[in-house]
């Protein structure tokens, strides 16, 4: 069996981030152009402040109880974010740090700076493929 | 008008679901294709069984990975990873009302049910490409 993989042998490094002073219409139009169930959330200067999901878009839809077009900005609506890690992490590691938490989204960061991003389900296709690499042509 | 939507108006009619002897493998390779967890299990009369669990999945290959061995997981079936405290919903309910469980739970969707069967499927991003829809 191969060495033990790591994050960064399953991550995202060509995800979608969002601007937090951006609209929530804007972050639900590229939720669903891009079929994302969340988003990483940037300032200005490029620095991860936050992050946005699907639960969040819903949340000011039922606030705002006008069932019209929703109104406000990223920044109101995002999460915080509880926790970052490396990409030198394991995966047994950032399972159970998925395992552990109710977060689905994790930012990868090395020395101050976004990487990556890694899903529950970037990691539960990588540990398929890790084990049954043979379903590749299934998986894309 | 959103407010004025059921789910009969968003529902997915054409969704993927396993019987109870798939095995994991397949499922999870299946689902890898379609970029989405959360399936629903049902047998030959269409009820409902249990809504795979991506975390259930995680824990078992997290597990294999720590052995070193996937032998344990070729030999289970999808009904090994499914949860069984779902909520279901009938195609009579409003959007609005859909909207509030999604918000006081975590689940991502939604079996919809009639006469004890499974007829179809509502998301949170059904609701949410509605509401996009709206803003056109």
């Amino acid at each position: 069996m191969t060495t033990e993989p790591l994050v960064k042998d399953y991550m995202d490094k060509k995800f979608k981030t969002i601007n937090e002073n951006a609209s929530i219409n804007k972050a639900i139009k590229m939720l669903m152009k891009h079929c994302l169930l969340g988003l990483l959330v940037i300032n200005d200067k490029g620095d991860l402040v936050g992050k946005l999901s699907e639960k969040d878009c819903l949340r000011v839809f039922i606030n705002q109880q006008q069932y019209s077009r929703p109104t406000g900005t990223v920044k109101e609506q995002m999460q915080k974010i509880e926790k970052t890690i490396p990409s030198t992490t394991t995966a047994i590691e950032v399972a159970d740090i998925f395992l552990q938490s109710k977060t689905r989204r994790l930012a990868i960061v090395d020395n101050g700076k976004l990487v990556g991003q890694l899903t529950r389900r970037d990691l539960t296709r990588g540990l398929h493929l890790h084990f049954f690499p043979e379903t590749n042509r299934f998986i894309t | 008008m959103i407010k004025n939507m059921t789910v009969e108006d968003l529902m997915d009619r054409v969704f993927i679901s396993f019987n109870p002897k798939t095995s994991l493998t397949d499922a999870v390779s299946i689902l890898g294709d379609k970029r989405l967890f959360g399936a629903c299990v049902v047998d030959g009369e269409g009820k409902v069984l249990g809504i795979l669990s991506e975390k259930k999945c995680i824990r078992l290959y997290r597990d294999a990975l720590a052995k070193n061995s996937s032998e344990l997981l070729e030999t289970l079936t999808v009904m090994d990873i499914v949860y069984t405290d779902f909520i279901t919903i009938e195609k009579t309910a409003s959007i609005v009302d859909v909207a509030q469980v999604f918000l006081n739970h975590d689940f991502r969707r939604l079996p919809v049910i009639e006469s004890g069967r499974l007829i179809g499927q509502i998301t949170r991003r059904d609701i949410i490409r509605a509401i996009e829809l709206v803003t056109i």
